[in-house]
């Protein structure tokens, strides 16, 4: 996918950092109350892992829960594994006032890599993006210039950015104009 | 002359020699010059010609507050009207032309406005050309147009690239002067995260050329060594070329960065606007020079003092070979004193005060300097450039004493501290006598998120203008705010300085005190806006008492300069002319931006095809190769037809419209909004959220429902299928789909907390295909599909399928009146489905079809499309969907809205069709016409077209449309007039024009 994209875009070289898109992957949006024991055992028994907390993702062997808001988590996994997690979240949820809807076609990942990739999402993100402020582990909703997207630090300037999968083609051109040559800030 | 003086100019290299074009004209400077400099190097001292009267104009100052130095930069799509020559910097090749002349700048024609300036005082235009009516349209206001403004807007497309920067700073400090840098570090030995800002290239600010004594060194050491220091932490960064240009509420700055402009061929983003929110902001703006007022004060050569300073220490350059000096201050002498140090001649130091001054005038003797004490310029000789001035006493009218020849005059008139971010948001200011300035009033700062302090004022920005004073308080002040941090140092201690020490300052708003008005009618205020003293005094003679009125009256103040030179003696003649005092004038508003800034810079990335996001369906390049035309669609993109070779739009919109009704057509409908509501209280929550009842609806059965505002009006429509015993798919308009999605989450969070429910947006999840016609179900059966017969899925039903391998959805509805079937499947999908459908092109005669087949066909049906039957003031009674307002339940979303008389009322227009009487199209949104005319005039108007198209079906026009008591009066006819003053005549029909009794979608 990503070839695709590059392959369509008329704009500027990039720096060198990198920007891919992952393609295999599978997602469920969990609505309900997470401070109550069952769903957050819920989670233990289809993760393995515990709810994040205000602002943060949670990862294991490849799978990864974001807190996105007071009442709602993501559940990223890769490959098909989404669906085990699925009928297990359901499973054990069950009669238990919650939604688990899988989401996995809606929206775009990406990763950037790389010393400026801060700088680069601070031209489009207000957010703090000091090392001291977004550390590994945070999990943030935003925007980018125009679209809504969520970030999460996988590992020093190692991001990943999810967005909605009819805006992808922006995002991957927008991110690609920011990192153009003899932009940088060296401000983060 | 003006020319360089070897062994000056501490910021050019003399061994980089540079070209540059000015007006055509070839020119040499240095590397390091401003394009001001540069000019004035190759002694040309005129610059433009003034807004209103084309007076000869040369440069005054040497910073951001120059109102004359503007010139056109650059060439065809890269062309910058009104750019600062004192802010630009100068760089091989540049090319510039100077502004508002004809047919040149040397000899301008506009120049005869200047012998007719008595007719064109303040307001003149408001006064003169008012009849007749027509003469200000057609005669007066092109003329002025002509005659007025500056430079002309560049054509074509700018091929630069601008962008912003979100940045978050424990303390940003604006400006790189000696107090700036210090408060930098002082705040960052805290450990504060700090950003400085600087919108020259240089760091050192006024302190580098007059360069006092500070820890027993030169200023220029020190600078270096701290600006060294700074740049070697990394929680500092430091920023030239940047400008503030704004602060506002909390705190939240803007700033202006110029990245590319000193240079030719840079590559990156041209400009980048800085988003800046800082805990703490420190401004260390530094100050400006006033102009003193006397009789032609803007004749080229005529110039700032510490301008004059600057252009010979920074760049080498003297203004003119014999400089008078004329203050009524004391730092203008070192002005004196440095041009005589350089070798130039000082006739004469002319000081309005008659004490004269301290310590400087000593010096200034010393070097064998005359000095005039209480004496003022009665006026400048020279039309071009100064050649010469009369010695007049300050306190008298102006009689000559003596002429002194002379080809520069610098003058001072005082230091006006910079306080425009500090007043930008809700700073407020205290006039200082002494000083003779608007000072910032520390008991009454701008104040962030906690009622407390966010902005503080250091330097000579704070009207400290002794270096002494300078950084005693601007530690002070750091220490306060870092202490408001949470934070606090003692590794910055204060260097120790020895300041000379000066003499008051004396109020000069006039020069002499009593000036003649002939005098006073040749004394400028405002250079870039020719606003002289006369036009002040005549617009508080005429009542214009508000310093804001006089202000609008005047253009004082109101050019691209935004009166930094001229605000504080416009006001001062003002008060004057009211016999009030200063500060019970005050000062007008200050808005940013500080300085102007590029169009770009603030559009960002978002220009070109990065403009706004496109969103796109999984077909989307699908649709894009075959021909499609398209049409937005909230933000989505979606095909509004194919268009095939040789095809005109219309053709294939007919072609897609026929080949659905007689064989088979497809549509991505992917763009449908659709949003999964689950819990145990779905059924009643939707039962309030849809007009008719949701939660009786059976396992695996859709239902069409309508929702309503509060305000009872109908916003969207949609099938709502049952998905199991606690889940409910509802579809909505593609552009409503966000919405209905948060009117739903405000609902539950704010009123229905206690409903069970959970409500997520699955729009993008899935793709939507609708396969229409006769042929469909076989379509569908050659895919795979074993449960579509009319039993096992009669319409409004849906099953679960599997095509191919992959899961879909098959929802049996119809939105074209023909046997339809909608596929809902994973977009990952979508594509691949479309493709295989496709792929039965040939076999089933498949069309794909855009959106201008789906709204003829649907209206050939009757069915509403939100958006065209609907505007926001149409209520579902109106288009005849009361079957779709439940009667059983107690309450829904705009229930108790449709129960008000205005509602109710029998003379609502409602839903009808028309047929035009010969068979036309009937213009989009043509009005009928009654009887008789309304209270103002206008033929009373009965009914409204919602939707008019030619259906290649029935072979004629047909529209949908609203008309008063419209379905009781079918067969009547009613008058449509065009906008060509023709009049369409219209059968009032039923809306279903294409088979009524429903036979085709159960085929």
């Amino acid at each position: 996918m990503s070839n695709d994209l590059e392959s369509k875009s008329n704009l500027l070289a990039i720096n060198p950092f990198d920007l891919k898109e992952i393609t295999e992957f599978g997602l469920l949006s969990v609505r309900g109350d997470l401070g109550s024991k069952r769903l957050s055992e819920t989670l233990k028994f289809s993760t393995g892992l515990k709810v994040p907390t205000v602002r943060s993702f949670v990862s294991k062997s490849k799978v990864e829960v974001f807190w996105m808001s007071t009442d709602e988590l993501l559940i990223k996994a890769p490959g098909k594994a989404i669906d085990g997690i699925e009928s297990k979240m359901l499973k054990g949820l069950k009669n238990f006032h919650s939604s688990v809807v899988n989401i996995s076609d809606s929206r775009s990942l990406f990763t950037i890599k790389g010393a400026p990739c801060r700088d680069i999402l601070g031209k489009l993100c207000p957010v703090n993006f000091d090392k001291k402020i977004f550390k590994i582990g945070d999990f943030r909703r935003t925007r980018m210039a125009q679209v809504p997207v969520a970030l999460s630090l996988l590992e020093d300037n190692y991001f990943q950015i999810m967005c909605y999968r009819s805006v992808k083609e922006y995002v991957y051109n927008i991110l690609k104009m920011s990192g153009c040559d003899n932009s940088n800030v060296n401000f983060y | 002359m003006s020319s360089r003086i070897p062994g000056h100019g501490g910021l050019v290299n003399s061994s980089k020699p540079l070209t540059f074009q000015f007006n055509g004209k070839e020119l040499e400077g240095f590397q390091g010059d401003t394009l001001a400099s540069a000019l004035l190097a190759n002694n040309q001292l005129l610059i433009g010609r003034s807004f209103k009267y084309h007076r000869p104009r040369g440069l005054v100052a040497s910073g951001a507050e120059e109102p004359n130095g503007l010139v056109g930069l650059g060439e065809a799509n890269s062309f910058e009207p009104n750019a600062r020559a004192t802010t630009t910097e100068l760089f091989d090749g540049l090319v510039s032309c100077s502004q508002n002349h004809w047919p040149s700048l040397e000899f301008d024609i506009g120049y005869v406005n200047n012998y007719l300036s008595s007719l064109l005082p303040a307001g003149f235009y408001y006064k003169t050309f008012i009849h007749p009516r027509p003469a200000w349209k057609y005669i007066f206001e092109p003329i002025i147009r002509k005659s007025a403004g500056l430079g002309k807007p560049t054509k074509g497309k700018d091929p630069d690239k601008y962008e912003h920067f979100y940045a978050y700073v424990d303390v940003l400090i604006v400006g790189g002067g000696i107090s700036g840098l210090y408060s930098a570090k002082v705040a960052a030995k805290s450990g504060a995260r700090v950003l400085l800002i600087e919108q020259t290239p240089h760091l050192g600010g006024q302190a580098s050329i007059d360069n006092p004594l500070i820890d027993q060194g030169s200023i220029a050491k020190w600078i270096t060594e701290l600006t060294k220091e700074l740049e070697g932490m990394n929680n500092v960064t430091i920023k030239a070329r940047t400008v503030g240009v704004g602060v506002y509420d909390h705190g939240y700055s803007l700033a202006y960065e110029r990245l590319t402009d000193h240079e030719l061929n840079l590559n990156g983003s041209r400009h980048r606007l800085w988003k800046i929110r800082a805990k703490q902001i420190i401004t260390a703006t530094g100050a400006i020079e006033r102009p003193l007022s006397f009789a032609n004060n803007d004749v080229p050569g005529v110039m700032l003092a510490s301008a004059v300073r600057n252009y010979l220490t920074n760049y080498g350059v003297s203004i003119g070979d014999r400089t008078v000096v004329v203050t009524n201050n004391d730092d203008a002498y070192r002005t004196a004193i440095s041009l005589k140090n350089a070798g130039l001649s000082v006739p004469l130091i002319i000081d309005s005060r008659p004490s004269g001054a301290g310590e400087l005038a000593k010096t200034a003797r010393d070097l064998g300097i005359r000095i005039e004490n209480g004496k003022a310029i009665s006026i400048v000789h020279g039309k071009d450039r100064v050649k010469g001035i009369s010695l007049c006493d300050q306190v008298g009218s102006g009689t000559v004493l003596e002429e002194i020849s002379c080809d520069a005059v610098a003058m001072s008139g005082g230091w006006s501290p910079v306080v425009h971010l500090w007043s930008h948001c809700g700073g407020k200011l205290n006039w200082d006598n002494e000083l003779c300035a608007f000072r910032p009033d520390t008991q009454l700062p701008p104040t962030g998120v906690n009622g407390l302090a966010c902005l503080s004022v250091v330097g000579s920005a704070n009207g400290d203008l002794l270096i002494d004073d300078i950084l005693r308080v601007t530690y002070e002040v750091t220490l306060r705010v870092i202490k408001e941090l949470g934070l606090e140092t003692n590794e910055a201690p204060l260097p120790s300085t020895k300041g000379i020490k000066e003499n008051s300052i004396s109020a000069v708003w006039k020069m002499p005190y009593g000036a003649s008005t002939k005098l006073k009618s040749k004394t400028w205020l405002d250079f870039q806006n020719d606003v002289k003293v006369t036009d002040v005094e005549l617009a508080a003679q005429e009542g214009f008492e508000s310093v804001e009125h006089a202000k609008r009256y005047t253009t004082l103040g109101m050019a691209t300069d935004q009166g930094k030179l001229s605000n504080i003696n416009g006001l001062a003649i003002l008060s004057e002319s009211l016999h009030k005092d200063i500060p019970s004038v005050g000062t007008t508003t200050f808005r940013p931006p500080y300085s102007p800034i590029s169009m770009g810079s603030i559009a960002g990335e978002a220009r070109s095809e990065l403009f706004q996001p496109i969103r796109k369906t999984p077909m989307h390049d699908w649709h894009d190769k075959h021909g499609a035309k398209w049409e937005p669609v909230g933000h989505w993109l979606r095909p509004y037809c194919y268009v095939q070779k040789g095809e005109s739009v219309k053709q294939a919109v007919f072609r897609e419209v026929t080949a659905c009704r007689n064989k088979v057509g497809v549509l991505d409908a992917s763009t449908l909004g659709k949003i999964m509501v689950r819990g145990k209280d779905s059924g009643k929550f939707l039962d309030m959220i849809y007009t008719n009842m949701m939660s009786n609806l059976k396992l695996g059965k859709c239902r069409y429902g309508l929702i309503c505002s509060e305000n009872g009006f109908l916003i969207d429509d949609g099938v709502v299928a049952r998905i199991d015993e606690n889940s409910y798919l509802c579809h909505t308009t593609s552009g409503g789909a966000e919405n209905i999605h948060s009117m739903m989450e405000e609902w539950l969070q704010t009123e229905w907390w206690d409903f069970e429910v959970y409500v997520t947006n699955v729009t993008e999840q899935f793709s939507q295909i609708t396969v229409v016609g006769e042929n469909a179900r076989r379509v569908l059966e050659k895919l795979g599909c074993s449960k579509i017969c009319s039993d096992s899925l009669p319409f409004m039903g849906w099953v679960d399928e599997k095509v191919f391998g992959v899961d879909v959805r098959v929802y049996r509805i119809s939105f074209s009146g023909e046997l339809s079937f909608e596929i809902s499947v994973p977009s990952n999908k979508g594509l691949f489905l479309w493709n295989e459908i496709l792929s039965l092109e040939k076999e089933f005669g498949i069309t794909p079809y855009g959106t201008e087949a789906l709204h003829v066909m649907r209206a050939e049906k009757g069915f509403i499309m939100i958006g065209d039957e609907t505007d926001g003031t149409v209520i579902p009674q109106d288009l005849g969907l009361d079957w779709a307002l439940s009667k059983k339940k107690n309450d829904y979303i705009g229930k108790r809205a449709h129960q008000r008389l205005y509602m109710s009322n029998p003379e609502r227009w409602k839903l009808v069709g028309l047929e035009s009487t010969d068979g036309s199209v009937i213009p989009e949104g043509a009005y009928a016409i009654g009887l008789g005319e309304n209270e103002v005039g206008q033929k009373v108007t009965i009914g409204r077209v919602t939707s008019t198209y030619y259906s290649p079906t029935l072979k004629k026009g047909i529209a949908l449309g609203l008309v008063a008591y419209g379905p009781d009066r079918l067969g009547e006819t009613i008058q449509f007039p065009t906008l060509t003053n023709s009049v369409v005549e219209a059968k009032i029909v039923s809306p279903i024009f294409y088979d009524p009794d429903g036979f085709k979608q159960n085929v």
